[in-house]
């Protein structure tokens, strides 16, 4: 086929229609079509709206700049959790024809914390994903160690208040220790019984009987006494006797089988006890005995915030794996995508530095600090990511914040460090405990301190020193006295420390904390609680004790009905054995004299 | 109705033997390869530019794509052999990584690799689909208007009403 016959007519002024219209587009469309889809994606990713006045691109000079961009707090739409009067950034050209995005700089220009918006910030109206950015948990990071601490004592107070659940429990409870025994009993009751029909209806022991009785007769209906020779009579009277012995011997072993279960009726407490304290811990009684229940108190909040600080170190580790600085392999939907190392060579996707400028119009919030080194293929460029921000803001009581980040995936083992330090951040519903009978909460404070979290590989180790200070706490329980117990617990409370430290693995950390406000509780609630759980064990026995005494009245009922047969029958027995012995002897005595 | 008549047209304008048989290479391209990669741009661009049969081109590329379901595990173990293992490529690959425009076919990507490879198969596939064609076209051409579906469906009354805008290109 000749080239003229492959080519379509019209191709060529297609193609280059096509290239005109994109130049076209690019001058016409292509910055409000931008700003669009940078809006819709951030958004999403936010969790609530994040607008711009304006963006501006220059494909030539590899720049843009974006006029007032607002970042809408997901947690409260009204007002915008940050907004910038301007983001100006510079890209590289030369580098996107191999396919590498280097962004030189973006420059956040003048940084406004916490102002009211003018419409509404939030997505759940339009139906949207309202998942915000800082709520996203990484499943099955920390999810054993949330398990654990589910169970703390403040969630399980009010089970004392319910005495319902106590008789539900009960009622629905079969697989008790007692009840285990009852049925013990009642298979050795069973097998006595079934010994007593083999016993009564033993041929052997009343083909004896019959025999001595004959013997009996035929002895005494003999034509003269002299006719019978005395041995007959001796003979008799020690074949009876002989006979007595083994029924005497079967009646004292039944009698003993009966006396050892009777005796396991009456002592029943081991058993009773083992099932108290098994209804107990099905019952998730608190543990009252602690001296701080601080680790009580605050694990669950500060697990709260490691597991979404997982979230974006799972996202840092996915998006900007290790490796080594030849070879960077990053696993994607479709198989993998292998980055290569090269002397001079850029990585995929760079951000050399983002710098946060303070207004230039003297206001009062101000952010200043720099961001370098971002990267998705951080072993190539053998940099870590360096994060260093220093936050002001007078009119949303922030002062000095100070947030420190070193991510390094230079290597496979990857090492992340976050610092935080604050010479005053304001504190907004801090949960304590929040459950079904109880919900305890930090309402407002002001919080001071510094924090340090370290993570290597699947190893974490959190320090942290702080102080709340104004403290006002917001309780409310279902039961007056918990709520009550806990409110006088905290009254004087309102400045306390905060110190402590979680280490090891993300599936079993350990936490140790202490706090004023932890000792405080404890000491409160073990007061105001202990009798009740005392008194608590006392009505569980009583109730179960009233459960199984019917039980044990018809086994021991059982037992009396079951030995007063064997006994009387055996009794019968021996007692004729005996009087034909006795019989025997006399007649034997008659003769010789 | 015109504009049905506009895209038949397209759809079936180029019957040559050549233009069904070498359609079969950019539907390959468009049904395996991701949109962002250089040879998805470069396969639309050669529909546009080159005579190759659009309606063969569009059902290849669907067909390509649901096979790449099943194919994309031996493509991917392919590329990463190709793409991880010590030898002469180690040197080839970070130079064409960090070379201008080669980085925008994502053959660093091993499923991407693997498909690359399997082009070279879609050669001789698409020369022997040439021959086959040239020498079994009319048969099969004449088999086809034989079959019961064929004949039904030209008696059906869609076919009629359509069949006005088609005159001039089934025979």
């Amino acid at each position: 086929m000749k080239l003229n016959n492959a080519l379509r007519p019209y191709a060529l002024k297609v193609i280059l229609g096509t290239f005109a219209a994109l130049v076209l587009y690019y001058f016409t469309l292509f910055d409000a079509n931008l700003l669009w889809l940078v809006e819709t994606v951030a958004t999403k990713v936010n969790g609530a709206r994040i607008e711009a006045h304006g963006l501006k691109t220059s494909l030539w000079k590899g720049s843009f700049q974006i006029n007032g961009l607002s970042i809408a707090n997901p947690f409260n739409p009204s007002e915008n959790i940050v907004q910038f009067d301007r983001v100006n950034g510079r890209i590289l050209i030369a580098p996107l024809f191999r396919r590498k995005l280097v962004v030189d700089s973006v420059d956040f220009i003048g940084a406004h914390f916490f102002v009211e918006r003018q419409s509404y910030g939030g997505l759940v109206a339009e139906n949207e994903d309202p998942n915000s950015i800082f709520d996203r948990t990484a499943p099955g990071f920390t999810s054993p160690v949330m398990a654990n601490i589910a169970q703390t004592p403040l969630r399980l107070l009010g089970h004392l208040e319910t005495s319902s659940e106590l008789k539900g429990k009960l009622s629905t409870t079969s697989n008790l220790s007692t009840y285990r025994r009852f049925d013990e009993l009642s298979r050795d009751i069973a097998a006595l019984t079934k010994l007593k029909d083999s016993v009564l209806s033993d041929s052997e022991s009343h083909k004896k009987l019959a025999e001595l009785s004959g013997r009996l007769e035929r002895l005494k209906a003999g034509r003269s006494p002299s006719s019978v020779s005395s041995d007959s009579w001796v003979s008799l009277h020690r074949d009876a006797l002989l006979s007595v012995a083994p029924l005497s011997t079967t009646l004292d072993q039944v009698r003993g089988r009966f006396n050892r279960i009777r005796a396991s009726l009456d002592s029943l407490d081991p058993f009773i006890r083992k099932d108290v304290a098994q209804l107990k811990s099905q019952m998730h009684l608190p543990n009252l005995d602690g001296e701080d229940l601080s680790i009580d108190l605050f694990t669950p909040s500060i697990m709260h915030y490691l597991d979404r600080t997982a979230y974006w170190l799972d996202v840092s580790r996915r998006r900007m794996p290790g490796g080594t600085p030849k070879l960077v392999r990053q696993n994607k939907a479709r198989g993998a995508a292998i980055h290569f190392g090269h002397d001079g060579g850029w990585p995929a996707i760079l951000v050399r530095r983002i710098t946060f400028v303070p207004s230039d119009n003297n206001a009062s919030d101000s952010m200043s600090g720099e961001l370098t080194n971002l990267t998705s293929d951080p072993s190539i460029l053998q940099s870590p990511l360096a994060m260093s921000v220093v936050i002001n803001s007078p009119h949303s009581a922030v002062s000095n914040l100070k947030l420190d980040v070193n991510i390094d995936h230079r290597t496979t083992t990857p090492h992340e460090t976050i610092n935080i330090s604050a010479d005053s951040i304001p504190v907004r519903s801090f949960g304590l405990n929040e459950s079904y009978d109880l919900k305890f909460l930090l309402a407002s404070a002001r919080l001071h301190g510094t924090s340090t979290l370290d993570i290597t590989g699947d190893s974490l180790s959190l320090e942290w020193d702080s102080s709340f200070e104004e403290v006002k706490y917001n309780i409310n329980s279902r039961y007056h006295q918990i709520q009550s117990s806990l409110e006088d617990a905290v009254g004087p409370v309102t400045n306390f420390n905060l110190s402590g430290r979680a280490e090891g693995p993300f599936t079993e950390i350990r936490f140790t904390i202490r706090s004023e406000l932890g000792k405080s509780i404890a000491e409160k609630i073990h007061r105001d609680f202990k009798h009740q759980i005392s008194a608590f064990d006392e009505t569980l026995r009583s109730e179960l004790l009233d459960k199984v005494d019917p039980k044990r009245k018809s086994l021991q009922y059982e037992i009396d009905t079951l030995e007063q047969a064997v006994t009387a029958d055996f009794q019968s027995r021996i007692t004729l054995l005996k009087d034909i012995a006795t019989i025997a002897m006399a007649r034997a005595k008659k003769i010789r004299s | 109705m015109h504009l049905i008549h506009f895209c038949l047209r397209v759809l079936l304008y180029d019957k040559t033997s050549q233009a069904i048989a070498w359609a079969l290479l950019p539907g390959y391209a468009l049904g395996v390869f991701p949109p962002t990669s250089l040879q998805w741009f470069l396969a639309l661009f050669s529909i546009a530019l080159f005579r190759v049969n659009v309606l063969t081109t569009i059902l290849s590329a669907l067909f390509f794509f649901i096979l790449s379901h099943w194919a994309d595990g031996f493509a991917g173990t392919l590329g990463n052999y190709l793409l991880t293992q010590n030898g002469l490529f180690m040197k080839i690959w970070p130079r064409l990584y960090h070379a201008p425009i080669v980085p925008f076919t994502l053959f660093n990507q091993t499923v991407v690799m693997g498909y690359l490879i399997l082009t070279v198969a879609m050669i001789p596939l698409c020369l022997s689909a040439t021959s086959f064609l040239d020498s079994y076209s009319s048969a099969l051409v004449r088999w086809a208007y034989s079959t019961d579906f064929w004949q039904s469906f030209i008696a059906s009354r869609f076919y009629r009403r359509f069949s006005q805008y088609l005159r001039y290109e089934i025979k």
